[in-house]
């Protein structure tokens, strides 16, 4: 397995957070994770990234725990996490050779390569500061993408991208996982979930509520928004009751 | 200690990327220039008044005082600031944090980075001084020059502690103008407390920025040497521990 999350728990002082999850990744499989705002998607990816420490539970990535050993996991790690983090005052160029420094076999050649993968080698040398919202998102994803990761995290990817981004983004997590790479991607839009996920975990205030396959969910509903839909519907009554 | 050096080089890269650290620089090589200019000026009116020969073209050892108390610690609280409070503050970190790099490895390398320009800022005034005095002033002697050098070596302790203590600061901050004030207001603080409390100065971190005019010349003895060298590293161990632990445990 390439990510492991065990009973992964994350409570912040308010109360909200992430509480019990737990589920595995194996190499190729792509998992959407599918919830409302404020629902734990972001928390539970800031949790398995290091970001923030878990309250309990734990994080295997590629075997290696990911809370004790944060720079062995890492490497095995891309990550793009809410709004890309990316330093304006310099170029996209400076910003992704800062991130190739940590990683061995990270060259030159490689970044021109995910440049070009991003679409954004006309704009190597131009600041970060002047970049769209969508040029930004596309610069992140390929420093996500700069060391070929095994575990992919993208969270809401799509944001600030237009119609082709979209598809493009698509596409970076099929050929991901099409290469043996895990990815787990989260977002608002079921469709865009349904269209590259295998699997897809429902999570709602906090709480996992199901993790299918996507043929099993397909058999069950017409669509993953309606499963959603009628996931999330029976939760809210059995709550009320 | 490659992901440590990685660290150390991005803070770097990201440190003299903003133009103002160079411009500060530049700053600190003109008032030296501007310190000399004067003082010829002065020389040369003193020698046509009164005929007797005063020179106050700036050495390296007269020079340091001026920068080591006001202009190098600003300079070091604007990084530390730049480097924490900012990148937190506009949720940049995580950049670096995602990364295969151990958290503490990463603040450690974030004081590397402003302790490295605090150093080639010693550097630059030491060199221009030097130069100015040859051209200008008296010309000194080799022996001179070695104790200005190990002068300006030994400050790197001090400021490593300023440094420390800074970022300490830095993380509690929640803006940059916040850090900063902070910063400043509690420096003049520590500066003038020995005034009104002389037996502080044996004990606050900031009387140590002067001490090496206490390795240069006769040393004391050595119950006092090892009783600041105790001090110095008591305030050291103290300052990146808590830095450290507390960077630890921030969330982003």
């Amino acid at each position: 397995m390439i990510l492991e999350l065990d009973n992964l728990s994350k409570v912040y002082k308010n109360g909200r957070g992430a509480e019990d999850i737990s589920f595995a990744l194996a190499p190729g499989e792509v998992l959407g994770l599918l919830g409302p705002n404020g629902s734990g998607k972001t928390t539970t990816m800031k949790a398995i990234a290091g970001l923030v420490q878990p309250t309990r539970g734990t994080v295997r990535i590629c075997g290696i725990d990911a809370v004790k050993n944060h720079e062995a996991a890492m490497k095995h790690t891309g990550c793009l996490i809410e709004a890309p983090a990316l330093y304006d005052h310099m170029t996209a160029l400076q910003n992704l050779k800062m991130a190739a420094r940590f990683y061995k076999g990270v060259d030159n050649g490689r970044i021109d390569e995910v440049l070009h993968l991003v679409d954004m080698e006309k704009y190597r040398k131009d600041k970060v500061s002047t970049f769209s919202l969508g040029m930004r998102q596309r610069l992140g994803l390929a420093l996500a993408l700069l060391s070929e990761p095994e575990l992919l995290i993208l969270d809401e990817p799509a944001n600030g991208l237009d119609i082709e981004g979209m598809i493009y983004v698509r596409e970076v997590v099929t050929n991901a996982a099409s290469k043996g790479a895990a990815v787990l991607i989260s977002s608002h839009l079921a469709h865009e979930i349904e269209q590259c996920a295998t699997k897809a975990a429902i999570i709602y205030s906090g709480k996992l509520l199901c993790v299918e396959s996507m043929e099993g969910i397909l058999s069950q509903s017409p669509s993953l928004e309606d499963f959603f839909l009628a996931q999330v519907s029976k939760t809210r009554i059995e709550r009320m009751e | 200690m490659a992901s440590l050096m990685a660290s150390f080089r991005n803070e770097w890269a990201k440190l003299i990327a903003r133009k103002k650290y160079l411009v500060f620089i530049i700053i600190g090589l003109l008032i030296c220039l501007l310190w000399s200019g004067l003082s010829q000026i002065i020389s040369g009116f003193a020698r046509t008044q009164g005929g007797f020969n005063i020179n106050l073209t700036p050495t390296p050892m007269t020079a340091l005082p001026l920068f080591l108390q006001i202009l190098i610690p600003f300079l070091i609280f604007m990084g530390v600031t730049d480097l924490i409070t900012v990148e937190g503050a506009d949720n940049n970190l995580k950049a670096m944090l995602c990364r295969p790099v151990e958290r503490w490895k990463l603040y450690a390398s974030k004081l590397m980075a402003v302790l490295t320009y605090a150093a080639l800022y010693l550097a630059c005034v030491f060199v221009m001084t030097a130069v100015l005095n040859q051209v200008f002033g008296k010309q000194l002697s080799a022996n001179e020059l070695f104790m200005a050098l190990v002068s300006y070596a030994l400050t790197l302790i001090p400021l490593a502690i300023l440094s420390a203590y800074a970022a300490l600061v830095a993380l509690m901050g929640r803006s940059g103008t916040l850090t900063m004030f902070l910063l400043l207001l509690s420096y003049m603080l520590l500066n003038a407390l020995p005034f009104f409390f002389p037996v502080l100065s044996e004990i606050l971190f900031t009387s140590y920025l002067r001490w090496y005019r206490l390795w240069i010349g006769a040393l004391p003895n050595p119950g006092k040497m090892l009783h600041m060298l105790l001090i110095v590293t008591g305030y050291a161990t103290t300052f990146f521990t808590a830095g450290s632990l507390l960077f630890d445990r921030k969330e982003y």
